[in-house]
């Protein structure tokens, strides 16, 4: 759900990064916060255990710029990738306007793809939502790795709507903006269409 | 993804800010924030300069939904209120009208008691308001916005990322 401050001509955009444990979700975020001009972003905020994983979520809000008089905010959220923070991610999950899910390349991690996927899925549809309707892009990150799946593999196992991809190093930046530029634009066209409704 | 099923208008924000500034006057507290259950900030008035209001609506948010959690943990449905102590600075939390919350920041220049008592009367204003918002039919609104973000293309959306 957006949310339209008509009064302050703002418009806020949920997007939500998904995935699992170790994918690069939050190294996404902190390429983000470290190559945005300080006065478009606020701080990145990240609830993590001393390990650095992530406990409860990452947030960092974008104000990047004006369209035809609007501010234009996007608050990014990570979820938990480990598989026991299940109600973390569903509560971030909520009214979200757009996802990302950010697949891990590497071999050894494909069924962790599939079952974060389905996950997501299924936290969806808990709140009476699908990946048939919310805007979704997916990014295929470590493609510098040696152990890596073929892209159309990838494709064939966790993009069957053919959702919009990118391929990734998100460590070195690469596809990081792409991706976050891709799913902002499908939530951006979809709250067009959604308005003329 | 629905469409923006809240649109605040000026008269809207005026007055949600008026009940924030009343109450910020009444509790004697500090700064006063009118955010949603997920994590955005809907109205603030008082002492809000140099307080970053959009990590503090996410962050309340957050801390709500824990606090849900844990007290579904104990047999517990709903969590009302929660109270942040400091050392100087306190924060009183409060559900409004299920999908609203209310945050006062206050100090030592007033008490616990007296914001719990001020934010429970400024709650009830609160909802109403916001059930006025909700229900108002809001088709004019929607048919200045859809006019506006009809116009809206990808070389505008293409622009934002220009770096």
């Amino acid at each position: 759900m957006s949310f339209i401050n008509y009064a302050a001509r703002e418009i806020n955009c949920k997007l939500v990064y998904y995935g699992p444990g170790l994918c690069g979700k939050t190294t996404n975020l902190q390429h983000i916060y470290a190559r945005v001009d300080p006065g478009a972003k606020g701080k990145l905020i990240s609830l993590a255990t001393e390990t650095e994983r992530t406990l409860f979520f990452d947030f960092l809000p974008l104000e990047l710029g004006t369209i035809r008089g609007f501010k234009t905010r996007f608050h990014l959220y990570t979820v938990p990738g480990q598989v026991f923070y299940d109600a973390s991610r569903k509560l971030i999950l909520r009214r979200a306007d757009g996802v990302v899910f950010v697949a891990d390349s590497q071999f050894e991690r494909l069924e962790s793809n599939i079952e974060s996927l389905e996950n997501l899925e299924a936290n969806l549809a808990e709140q009476g939502d699908s990946l048939d309707r919310l805007p979704c892009v997916i990014q295929y990150n470590k493609r510098d790795l040696p152990n890596i799946v073929p892209v159309e593999s990838l494709q064939a196992a966790l993009n069957p709507r053919n959702a919009p991809w990118f391929e990734a190093v998100a460590n070195q930046g690469t596809g990081v903006f792409e991706t976050l530029k891709g799913v902002a634009k499908l939530v951006l066209n979809e709250m067009k269409k959604a308005t003329l409704a | 993804m629905a469409a923006a099923d809240l649109i605040l208008t000026e008269q809207d924000e005026a007055r949600l800010g008026g009940l924030l500034q009343m109450l910020c006057e009444d509790a004697k507290g500090r700064a006063a924030f009118l955010v949603d259950r997920y994590g955005r900030v809907l109205a603030a008035a008082g002492e809000t300069v140099g307080v970053d209001a959009t990590s503090l609506a996410a962050l309340t948010a957050g801390s709500l939904a824990a606090a849900s959690s844990l007290s579904h943990l104990v047999g517990e449905n709903a969590v009302r209120s929660l109270h942040h102590e400091g050392e100087k600075e306190d924060l009183f939390i409060s559900v409004v009208a299920e999908e609203a919350i209310l945050v006062l920041h206050f100090n030592r220049r007033s008490s616990l008691g007296l914001v719990r008592l001020r934010v429970k009367n400024a709650s009830r204003q609160i909802a109403s308001a916001l059930t006025e918002i909700a229900e108002r039919d809001s088709s004019q609104d929607r048919a200045a916005l859809q006019e506006e973000l009809s116009r809206i293309t990808d070389a505008d959306i293409d622009n934002l990322f220009a770096y």
